[in-house]
């Protein structure tokens, strides 16, 4: 999500992050922050309003995080779900559910919903789903040594649903800890 | 020199009518505010619906004159209001404008024939600019200030009350060119100047009924034998007129006010009257292309004093409903000590931001679009909780504040990024405790947080110690740790060094 954030704001869009467990980090790292409108809504439905109120602003990427770790799932499953909502031309029923709804603003409005969860959300409202599942740390130095510290982390993503496209096999995918 | 004057005659009237437009048809009086000696409350103006009634007659007579009479007692925060708006009104058309006292306002309109028009186009866009701030308002040309004020009084004549849906309309104009003025002046009659009662009977006594009759005496004696008054009336027979037109900086601030039947104890019949403070505000804003930057609430309570507060405006705006959510925040969240009695609201504008869209590539929101969104969404979720996120100055680990969201123009040619994916950590605010069980040396071996926010010790990096803000009353002094649990879950974690507490910051995700 900061990479999409950093690449869209770099770009010069104007982009938003609705936040409602208040859980970003606000060191830039690469995100032009001038460009970037954090909201930090107090539940998850007034989250899903803002965002639709975001995309009618016409930010070019609204980025929902509701990854939020008091619904971490057992230690046994450590994953992420990335579901990008875009401008696909579809006939919803009215009054479905608001991932309808935001589906079509993003689709009106020319804009990303960029959704961060621990679980599938948008289902088939999304136009991809992309699931990351948690690696092994990676350590810099033995354990007990003064200068040892976290290099970064193993992951593996795969594209497990696209509207125009096959789902991927699994890539691995090298995080590096950003410098503090 | 070509001066305009804009008069708005029955000020307490049209003050009243700018909040309830819908009285202009019906037979309405403006009453005093208070009683006089003997105890009788009298007549300020009222409107020609009500047949027979008016300035100066006691409300007694009024009611017995109209027994349909309503009524409304004068409000200074209402004329206040109407006079900031009159003078709006003028410098709408004019930047060069002095306001000599409320509802009565002087330009200077040379010059302004290449954007507008001739005198009387521009005439008519100074009524109109008044009605669109809800003012009737009369308006006279003339070569000096005393012409046109004497013009305008002229125009009042023709003056007639309409309902717009800004308050009262109807005004009227008269042009009085430099070629007309001798005539116009001398056909003049005294009884129009708004002379003292004492000359005016003076010049009455003498056969005098007009200025042009007064303008034929020689001015010396004529002050001589009647005060210095019935000489300056003799020059402005002639068109003579010294005062120069003294123009005065906008002011800083558009104000409008209310006072309340009753006080408010409640927020309910707050918002009925914030709304339609709003909506006034936010026309006058719109005719002048301006945003509300910051604005000030100010209520006068029962026991006489007054609840200040500003609003934290996220972004310029003029949106009524963004800023009637605020208001309703700010006094929701500290209530009034006290019933409120009368309401201001104090805004200090800026330039609505006008960009060109570009022609090529999507289309992003307008400056004006996008601080609405941000002022409906700081109605939604606080002003205090939504901005642009940074750092701030401290030590503390993954303090984040929000500041003012104000993005620079896009570029004139947008060069996608490259991605870099990184691992970055999501805050916990407020830091998650917990209990954290070490080995002899103080490495952590077992923490036991709330959630999955717990787990065996698989690979531990740290201590690095943090000592920082000892000279504030919450000095910073801890031990951080990046822990890694069994199952995965990479957290930071930090030991209070004053305390021995442990507490979660923040998780790798």
């Amino acid at each position: 999500m900061r990479a999409a954030l950093a690449s869209a704001t770099r770009a010069g869009e104007n982009c938003a992050l609705i936040d409602p467990g208040d859980s970003f980090d606000a060191s830039p790292h690469g995100i032009d922050l001038d460009r970037l409108l954090w909201v930090r809504p107090r539940d998850p439905v007034q989250a899903l309003r803002t965002a639709e109120v975001a995309l009618e602003a016409r930010f070019a990427l609204v980025a929902l995080d509701l990854g939020d770790v008091s619904v971490l799932p057992p230690p046994k499953q450590p994953r992420g779900i990335i579901q990008v909502v875009r401008f696909e031309k579809k006939s919803f029923s009215p009054g479905a559910s608001p991932w309808a709804r935001l589906a079509r603003r993003a689709e009106k409005h020319g804009g990303v919903l960029l959704v961060l969860a621990r679980a599938p959300q948008a289902g088939t409202f999304a136009a991809a789903t992309i699931e990351l599942e948690r690696g092994r740390a990676q350590w810099e130095g033995s354990p007990g040594d003064p200068g040892r510290f976290l290099r970064g982390m193993q992951a593996v993503g795969a594209v497990a649903r696209h509207k125009r496209m096959p789902p991927s096999p699994p890539l691995p995918i090298h995080l590096p800890l950003e410098p503090g | 020199m070509k001066i305009a004057c804009l008069w708005v005659p029955d000020l307490p009237l049209v003050a009243a009518l700018r909040a309830e437009p819908q009285l202009c048809s019906q037979p309405l009086a403006v009453v005093q505010a208070g009683r006089d000696l003997g105890g009788r409350a009298h007549v300020l103006g009222a409107t020609p619906a009500a047949d027979g009634v008016g300035a100066g007659q006691t409300l007694a007579e009024a009611r017995a004159t109209c027994p349909r009479l309503l009524t409304r007692e004068s409000s200074p925060e209402r004329e206040r209001a109407a006079a900031q708006a009159a003078r709006e009104a003028a410098a709408a058309v004019s930047p060069r404008v002095e306001e000599a006292a409320p509802g009565l306002v002087y330009l200077d309109v040379a010059g302004l024939e290449s954007l507008i028009g001739d005198d009387r186009a521009v005439a008519r866009a100074l009524v109109a600019a008044a009605e669109h701030v809800g003012l009737r308002a009369a308006v006279g040309f003339g070569s000096s200030k005393a012409v046109a004020r004497l013009a305008a009084r002229a125009a009042s004549a023709d003056l007639t009350l309409e309902e717009t849906r800004w308050g009262a309309g109807g005004g009227a104009f008269l042009v009085v060119a430099a070629e007309e003025q001798r005539e116009f002046l001398a056909a003049l009659p005294l009884h129009a100047l708004e002379l003292p009662d004492e000359l005016f009977e003076s010049l009455r006594r003498f056969g005098l009924h007009t200025l042009g009759e007064v303008g034929a005496l020689p001015p010396g004696p004529l002050a001589a034998r009647l005060g210095p008054e019935a000489g300056l009336l003799a020059r402005l027979a002639r068109g003579e007129d010294a005062s120069a037109l003294v123009s005065r900086e906008e002011p800083e601030r558009f104000e409008e006010g209310e006072e309340l039947e009753w006080d408010a104890s409640s927020v309910e019949p707050l918002l009925f009257v914030w709304k339609a403070l709003l909506d006034r505000l936010a026309q006058r804003f719109s005719a002048r292309g301006l945003m509300a930057r910051e604005m000030d609430l100010q209520l006068r309570l029962a026991d006489g004093s007054w609840d200040e507060r500003a609003l934290d405006l996220a972004a310029p705006t003029r949106e009524a409903a963004a800023l009637l959510q605020l208001l309703r925040l700010s006094v929701e969240s500290r209530p009034p000590m006290a019933g409120v009695r009368a309401v201001r609201l104090s805004a200090v504008p800026t330039r609505e931001v006008l960009e060109q869209m570009p022609l090529f590539g999507p289309r992003a929101a307008s400056p004006t679009q996008l601080a609405t969104a941000v002022a409906r969404l700081s109605a939604m979720v606080g002003p205090d909780r939504i901005g642009r996120p940074h750092a701030p100055d401290r030590w503390a680990p993954f303090a984040a504040e929000c500041g003012k969201f104000a993005p620079p123009p896009p570029p004139r040619i947008a060069v996608p990024g490259e991605i870099e994916l990184s691992l970055a950590a999501r805050a916990l605010r407020p830091p998650r405790t917990a209990e954290v069980r070490c080995d002899d040396a103080g490495t952590p071996l077992l923490v036991i947080g709330e959630g999955a926010l717990g787990g065996r010790v698989v690979a531990s990096a740290g201590p690095w110690r943090t000592v920082a803000e000892w000279w504030t009353d919450a000095p910073l002094a801890l031990d951080a740790y990046d822990l890694e649990l069994a199952g995965g879950l990479l957290i930071r974690a930090a030991r209070e060094l004053a305390t021995g507490t442990w507490r979660i910051e923040a998780v790798y995700d």
